[in-house]
Formats: C-alpha cells, sequence, structure tokens
C-alpha cells in the first residue's frame, strides 16, 4: 500500500474567495465539475452517503476543479443536484496533486490525523467512460468511511475512478 | 488566449525553438501559433471535430457536453484522445468492409493520429479566425419544418433509481389519412433519455392503459406497432432520419402515435417531454418498404457462458433491394453480423459488429440499396458473454438468461428495411416472412415460458404464435391453462374465445366472449369476436349490434369496419353496407378488401359494371389478387348468375389467356353441369398454366387443393381411376397426414401396369 501523503491538506477556496482549510475531522472530499455526466450521476449516492455519515461526524466537501468554473455556476450546480455540502474550489489543483486524484468523480477520505485512509472510486458503477453497469458491485467509498470511522485500516485504500479527466482542466 | 500562451512559454526546454517560433511568426505577419508538429486546432482539429462530434457535442444534444469552441475542445484534449484511440468515440459500430453505410462516423486512422499528435504537442490554437462558425443547432429539426409538431405532457422522473421504460399516447387530432414523408422525435431532455421509439396504435390499447396510469404515460414494453415499412427512433448520436423521394406511410386517423421511451435518472429530478415532428407527402407513394425482422429467439444462455453463440437463417422468397439494417441485442451481447448467401454461391457481408454496446443502437442506411435475389439465404451471427468477468452483465452472479424484451433478457434480432423489388409480390414476401416470424415468436416465447413457467404473458404470447399459424387448437389448450393459474383479465379471456371461434367451437367461443365483454366493456376485440361468433350462429342481428360496439370503440381497426359491412350485406340492409364500406375508405381509402365488399354489394344489386370498377380497384390494390373479371365472376356466381359468369371468365380467358384462374372456374362449372369432356379438357390446362409468381405460398396451396379437389370430383362422376388416383396422390402431397384421402387412395384398385 503507497503511503498516505504527510502533512496537512493545501487549503482550497471556498465559494466566496476566501481559504479554506480541510478541518482535523474525518473528511470526505469528493472531486467533481458540473458538466461530467459521470459525476452528476453519482449526486445521489453522494447525498445518500452524507445522510448515513454527517450525523456520525463525518464532514463531506465537493471540490470542483476546473479553474473556469465560477462560484455562481457552482452554487447553482450544488442547487441543481441537491447537494447537501459546500462547494469549495481547487483551481491550481493543489489538493488534486496532493492526493493523487486524475479523474472526476474520485474520492478521498482523509482521517481526522490528516492522513490519507482512501482514494479512488465511489463504487464500480463504471466498468469504464460509456460502460456502466447495471448494478454497482462494490461500494468502495462507503467502506472506507466506515473503517475510518472505526479506526480500522481500509481494506482496499486505492481504486482506480472512472470519469473525466482532470487533466484536462488545468489552469 | 493569453494563459494558452503563458504556459507555452513557461516550458523551458522550448526556449530555442519558441526564439525560431518567434522569427517564423514576425516572418509570416504572425497569425499561426506553431508547435513541434506543426498540427493547430484551426486547421487540423477543428474540421474533424466539427464533423465528427459537433452533430451531438452541441448545447441542447445529445451528448453531456459541448465541442463547439477551441476552449470546449482544448479542456477536454486527453479525454478525447483517449476515448478516440479506443474508438468509443465517436459511435460507430460497424466494421470497415462490410456494408457501405451513409453517415459513416468512423475518424480515419490519419484523423485519429492528428487529434493525438495535437494533444500531446501544446495544443495550439492556431488562427481561429478562420474556423467556420459552429453548426448552429440545438432544438432545430434535422431538415425542413415539419407540418406538423405534437408534443407529450410533462413526465416527472425521479433522481436516482433503476432504468424507466415509459410509454407516451400522442393522438395526431388528424381528420383524414395522410402519408407521412418523415417524422423526427426531439427529447426535451437529453440528459435523461437513453432512446425513444414510435409506435402507432390503432387498437385503443395503449390510450386505456394511460388513462389507468395517473401520471402521463404508463410503464413498460408495449408501445403499438410500428409505422408501416419504418423504424421510428431516437438515439443519441443516430444518423439523421432519411427522407427518401417516393416512399411514405399512412397515418390514420384514429390511430395514436405512442413514444415509447428509455429513461435514465441523472442524479437530479428531471422533467422529460418529446417533440413528434411529422412531414407530410403530397401523394401517394411509389414504393413503401417494409421492415422484416430476422434472427433466431432461440435464446437461452447458460449462466457463465463466455462465448455463446446464436445463429439463424431466413431465405429470402422473393426479389428485394435491402435499404436499411438495425441490429438489436441486450447487454450480454459482445458482437453480431449478418452475411448474404447469394444463389450464385457467392458470400456478401451485410453487417459486422465487432464489438457491439446496446448503448449505440442505429439504423444504418446503405449508401446505396443491396439487391438481394430470391434465394438468397440471410445469416445472423451473435455472441453472447453471460459470464461474471462481463462488467455489463445485469446479473451476480451470472444466472441464465432467456430471450424477451425486458433489460435483463436477452434478444438477436436484426431489422431489415427492404423494398421488394417487383412491387406486385410484396404479398407473397409478407406471407413467407410472417411465418418465419410467427415460428421464431413462438420459439423465443416458449423458452421464456420454459424460465419462468408461470408468466402469464408469455403463455398469451405463445397462444398468438399458435393462432398465427392455425394451430388453434393449441392455442385453446395453452389459454386454458394461462386462465387456471391466473387472473381472470379480458385479453386472455377474448384470446381463448378467439381461438375456439378458430377450432370450431362456436359455442365454446360464444361463452367465452360474453364473459370478455363483461369484463370490459370497453374493449373493442371482444365485442369484435363476439359478432364474429355470433355471425358464425347465423344470429345476425346481435352480431351486428356487437360488431358496431367494436367500430365504436376501436374506428381504427379495419376488421371491425369490415366486418360491420359483411353483416350488414349478409342481413340485406345494402345502403347500409355500403355507407359502413364508405367510411372504412375515408380512413383507409386502399383498402383493397373494402372495394372487394363494395363490388359484392354492387353485385346483389346486379350493378355489373359498378362492380367491375371496384373490382379493378381491389385487384390493382393488391396484385396478387385474381383478375378484375374472375373477381367479379366469383361474385355473380354467389348470386347464381351463372350465365355472366361464364361471360366474364371467358372475356378474363382471352384477356390474360396464361393465368390459371379464369380456365379453373370454368372447368368447375362445366363439371357441374356435367359436360365431362370440357371439364376435363379445361382443368387439365389449368394445371398446366404456371401459376403467378406473386402468389403468395397460401394462395398457391390454395389454388392447387381447389383444383386436384375438383379433378378428384370429377374422377367419381365419370368413375375415371386414373385421374382419382392422380388427384388424390396431389392431394396428399399437398397435405401428407390427411387419414380420409389416405383411406379413400387405399380403396382404390391398383393401377394397371
Amino acid at each position: 500500500m503507497d503511503r498516505a501523503p504527510p502533512g496537512r491538506a493545501p487549503s482550497l477556496i471556498d465559494l466566496d474567495g476566501g481559504r479554506f482549510e480541510v478541518p482535523g475531522r474525518i473528511s470526505v472530499i469528493v472531486f467533481t465539475r458540473s458538466d461530467c455526466p459521470i459525476s452528476n450521476r453519482y449526486a445521489p449516492d453522494v447525498r445518500r452517503l452524507y445522510e448515513e455519515y454527517h450525523p456520525r461526524g463525518v464532514e463531506f466537501y465537493l471540490v470542483y476543479v476546473d479553474p473556469s468554473e465560477t462560484p455562481d455556476a457552482i452554487r447553482r450546480h450544488l442547487r441543481e443536484y441537491d447537494y447537501p455540502c459546500p462547494g469549495l474550489r481547487d483551481p491550481k489543483h493543489e489538493l488534486v496533486k496532493h492526493c493523487g486524484a486524475t479523474a472526476t468523480p474520485e474520492a478521498v477520505v482523509i482521517g481526522a490525523d490528516g492522513a490519507l485512509t482512501y482514494r479512488g472510486r465511489i463504487d464500480d458503477r463504471f466498468a469504464d467512460v460509456g460502460q456502466p453497469r447495471a448494478v454497482p458491485t462494490t461500494s468502495d467509498l462507503a467502506a472506507a468511511i466506515a473503517a475510518t470511522l472505526a479506526g480500522r485500516p481500509v481494506a482496499t485504500p486505492r481504486t482506480e475512478a472512472v470519469g473525466c479527466l482532470i487533466a484536462d482542466v488545468k489552469e | 488566449m493569453p494563459w494558452q500562451q503563458r504556459r507555452r512559454w513557461r516550458s523551458p526546454g522550448r526556449w530555442p525553438r519558441a526564439a525560431a517560433l518567434l522569427i517564423l511568426l514576425l516572418a509570416t505577419g504572425g497569425v499561426y501559433y506553431f508547435t513541434r508538429s506543426g498540427v493547430t486546432y484551426a486547421r487540423d482539429v477543428a474540421p474533424i471535430v466539427q464533423a465528427r462530434c459537433a452533430s451531438c457535442h452541441r448545447p441542447g444534444d445529445a451528448a453531456p457536453f459541448s465541442l463547439l469552441t477551441f476552449d470546449d475542445v482544448h479542456k477536454r484534449a486527453r479525454q478525447i484522445v483517449e476515448v478516440t484511440q479506443r474508438r468509443f468515440m465517436p459511435p460507430w459500430l460497424p466494421e470497415l468492409g462490410h456494408g457501405t453505410f451513409a453517415h459513416d462516423r468512423r475518424l480515419s486512422d490519419a484523423e485519429l493520429a492528428t487529434l493525438k499528435r495535437w494533444a500531446e504537442t501544446g495544443m495550439a490554437p492556431g488562427d481561429l479566425s478562420r474556423v467556420p462558425a459552429p453548426a448552429a443547432a440545438v432544438d432545430r429539426w434535422e431538415s425542413d419544418p415539419p407540418d406538423l409538431v405534437l408534443e407529450t405532457p410533462d413526465f416527472q422522473l425521479a433522481a436516482g433509481g433503476g432504468d424507466v421504460f415509459r410509454n407516451f399516447v400522442v393522438r395526431t387530432g388528424l381528420d383524414q389519412p395522410r402519408w407521412v414523408r418523415s417524422i423526427e422525435l426531439r427529447p426535451t431532455n437529453l440528459r435523461v433519455t437513453h432512446h425513444a421509439r414510435l409506435g402507432v396504435d390503432a387498437t385503443n390499447e395503449s390510450p386505456r392503459r394511460d388513462a389507468e396510469d395517473p401520471a402521463p404515460g404508463y410503464d413498460g414494453m408495449a408501445w403499438g406497432q410500428d409505422p408501416d415499412g419504418q423504424l421510428v427512433i431516437w438515439a443519441p448520436g443516430m444518423s439523421p432520419a432519411p427522407d427518401t423521394p417516393g416512399v411514405a406511410w399512412r397515418l390514420f386517423p384514429h390511430s395514436v402515435l405512442v413514444l415509447h421511451a428509455h429513461l435514465q435518472p441523472s442524479g437530479k429530478a428531471e422533467a422529460v417531454r418529446f417533440r413528434v415532428g411529422i412531414r407530410f407527402a403530397q401523394d401517394a407513394p411509389e414504393r413503401y418498404p417494409a421492415i422484416l425482422r430476422l434472427g433466431s429467439c432461440d435464446v437461452d444462455i447458460p449462466a457463465g457462458a463466455k462465448r455463446h453463440v446464436i445463429t439463424d437463417s431466413y431465405t429470402l422468397p422473393v426479389d428485394v433491394d435491402l435499404r436499411g439494417i438495425f441490429p438489436h441485442a441486450h447487454s450480454l451481447c459482445q458482437s453480431l453480423s449478418l452475411d448474404a448467401e447469394l444463389p450464385d454461391g457467392k458470400r456478401e457481408p451485410l453487417i459486422s459488429i465487432p464489438k457491439f454496446d446496446e448503448n449505440w443502437h442505429d439504423l444504418y442506411r446503405y449508401r446505396t440499396p443491396v439487391r438481394l435475389p430470391r434465394g438468397t439465404k440471410l445469416v445472423s451471427t451473435f455472441t453472447y458473454d453471460n459470464s461474471d468477468g462481463n462488467p455489463r452483465n445485469r446479473h451476480r452472479p451470472a444466472r441464465r438468461v432467456a430471450y424477451g424484451s425486458n433489460a435483463d433478457d436477452e434478444m438477436a434480432d436484426v431489422y431489415l428495411q427492404v423494398t421488394p423489388t417487383h412491387e406486385d409480390q410484396r404479398a407473397a414476401l409478407m406471407e413467407d416472412y410472417r411465418r418465419y416470424e410467427l415460428k421464431a415468436q413462438l420459439t423465443g416465447h416458449g423458452r421464456t415460458l420454459d424460465l419462468h413457467p408461470d408468466n402469464p404473458w408469455s403463455k398469451e404470447a405463445v397462444a398468438a404464435c399458435y393462432v398465427g399459424l392455425g394451430q388453434p387448437s393449441k392455442a385453446v389448450a395453452m389459454l386454458e391453462e394461462r386462465l387456471r393459474s391466473g387472473q381472470r383479465e379480458v385479453f386472455p379471456v377474448t384470446s381463448l374465445g378467439m381461438a375456439l371461434l378458430l377450432n370450431g367451437d362456436t359455442a365454446g367461443a360464444e361463452a367465452k366472449l360474453r364473459e370478455a365483454v363483461k369484463l370490459d366493456r370497453d374493449y373493442p376485440l371482444a365485442w369484435l369476436g363476439l359478432g364474429k361468433t355470433l355471425a358464425v350462429r347465423q344470429e345476425y342481428a346481435e352480431a351486428e349490434s356487437a360488431v358496431a360496439k367494436a367500430v365504436e370503440l376501436a374506428p381504427g381497426n379495419m376488421d371491425a369496419r369490415l366486418s360491420l359491412a359483411d353483416l350488414l350485406l349478409r342481413r340485406g340492409a345494402l345502403d347500409r353496407a355500403r355507407a359502413a364500406c364508405q367510411a372504412a375508405l375515408a380512413d383507409a381509402p386502399d383498402a383493397s378488401a373494402v372495394y372487394l365488399k363494395l363490388a359484392e354489394i354492387d353485385g346483389k344489386e346486379k350493378k355489373y359494371a359498378d362492380a367491375l370498377g371496384r373490382c379493378s380497384a381491389a385487384q390493382r390494390l393488391a396484385p396478387y389478387t385474381h383478375p378484375p373479371r374472375v373477381l367479379l365472376a366469383l361474385i355473380c356466381l354467389s348470386n347464381s348468375d351463372v350465365e355472366t359468369a361464364v361471360q366474364l371468365l371467358r372475356e378474363a380467358r382471352g384477356e390474360s389467356p396464361r393465368h390459371p384462374m379464369p380456365v379453373f372456374v370454368l372447368g368447375q362449372l362445366a363439371r357441374q353441369h356435367r359436360r365431362w369432356d370440357q371439364a376435363a379438357e379445361l382443368l387439365a390446362a389449368a394445371g398446366d398454366l404456371p401459376m403467378p409468381d406473386n402468389w403468395p405460398a397460401s394462395h398457391q396451396q390454395r389454388f392447387q387443393t381447389s383444383l386436384h379437389r375438383e379433378r378428384l370430383l370429377l374422377g367419381e362422376q365419370t368413375k375415371n381411376q386414373d385421374l382419382m388416383r392422380d388427384a388424390l396422390m396431389r392431394l396428399l402431397q399437398l397435405d401428407p397426414n390427411n387419414a380420409r384421402l389416405k383411406q379413400m387412395l387405399g380403396d382404390l384398385p391398383a393401377a394397371k401396369p
């Protein structure tokens, strides 16, 4: 298993332009962009995970990786897809690089100590771009959150995310 | 793009090149931003993207994002390279060299290489002012504005959950029949629309189901029938609908359109609605296509099978021109092909899809129609992966999958859009094809029933196949079983009544059909069945009111209209019978059978000139029917006017001396009037004449049976045992299991050597 990067996660930008530090609590970050259909199809799944784990003290953040997406467009997107969690921006891909994310949607779980316990897909609904399964056969992100909450090591700490390539929206 | 420039200059290894480039820019007036490769968006990439991608990747169209501008493309460059290299995009499944199709979207190797080099060498914009304006688009019809635009109501699709199959009823408001030249479907919400297909329903069944469901439309896979000879489909990236001159189909005023939509939740609750744009043709078409569904329904794939192959074949009974092809299978299908084995031994590949993907269905249209001569054997081959290793397998663990139209089932269909090369052979083609199709369906529904023995719909479908194949006793048994184990619904009870009627049990049929109209007083087919049954039982008055009720409930049902006219004719209500026919013709001006019915009515009043005109019209519309004078002669005979009949038959024989029908009927009349020599001569002559090649197989069979029965009777009456023996042997060839014929042949003394 590759080591979680040491040190605190780089800060993000909130929708009012301020700096945002990932708090020292168990946090789930989902990298996304509003024009990625695969990300969008996961909105209800993210909401379900939020409803299950936020009451148990897990923070959820959507991190928009496309530098050209304006705070207004992001607010509209959050509203349209009924996301319950805050949206943040990572226009310089500092957090993207810190976590090693490559595609949207890709999720990371950060422990209370700031260590990365999981990075990868939400589940395996998409075997590949344009190849959705009828039903997902794994629930990787949920399993990772549950393990982190319980203080156990995550059984599969790295999976490959299928979606829109983040490298395409570099500043 | 300032940031674009900045990024390039920041690359330290390129300084010397940058300097060279600067000199070049100065020298050329500075309009190009060259990269190492010299590939630019403006000159090299934009033409490819605009031609191959932008017809879907534009705002409001099928693709989830646009690829219209430099920024759009730049922002997806790596992803574009990845998906084009894998040939996932643009979606184009047919293999090169297996059929030549219009609208081929395949990227050439050179185009693929250009995209890759551009993405890998800095993504230079080039002179963006030289890029042609992207195709406008969006909410626009493919070609000229439609003559009639109809809409479904808004349907609210939930944010999540599984796929939804929804059927929306669309009323046309037409007050007269029209020829349709083309139809376009336009979903308002492309994010959630997987595909849509348009059917036509004249039975009133879909409005009934729509009314039962409080939300707009109703769920399921039953949405009427494809319009005559057409597949009207919207799917993302599908080739534009063609507007072939001289080809059109008839839309009747009492039919409704049923839009069948496969919807996929997008992540948020969404409203979706469909627009249907219809363009009418002014004139009747010169020709119209037919749809043949080929491929085995004998689909039964064992759990875990990695490579399960299903093949099938159909031999064409007449020459056809193949215009389009629409292969269809579900998620387990890996590859498919259709080949033509021509009568001269050559093999012509018609289509091959080496990597099938159910998300990209298309009606592939041949650039020029492919002529397939009579005797051509069409061979389809499908392969399936029903193992756990197939990510698209809907079942974990894998389980046995059989034939069916639900997403969980599998299919192996190839729809062919053909026109008979000789229009008068259409009936021969369709009859032959129909038997093939019914046998295939019987096998397929039998498989489904095997897997789900309690499935009531499979039992009903199996019974319908038996009826179509002329095996009503098997249909009766299946429907009785269906009704023993399931709910007593109006459809199976009606079907059982009709099967009993066909099986000769008129009392049983009457009882079932009376039960059916009690179960649902608004079900037109139950009333029609009851009317037909009562007519056979010679209870004409009640029969008439039952059939009139069917016509009232389903005015588009031509069978009901004709039955009503027939009953009125039998009851001697000639004016009302004529009015019923005229009403039917107002809706369906080209219904051959209605003209024949009018001829019968005229014949009753001895208006032979009028009747002959009607017979000519009937024969023109259905060229395989008998010559007009023969048709009229048969009407005269049913009115016991032998003299006129004989005169007409002689005229008919003079007009078409090679047609066996006038000769045969004259021979029959001669026998009935005990002119033995003349009868023998005429019947022999009728047997020597070739049967017209536009006669469907059932016509040929019926004619042969009538001819040899006549010869048998003549043999009996003239004590000519050789003639009897020959006629019996011919009849046994046609009906090998007929015990009575065998008995008669056995009773004859052996032939003299």
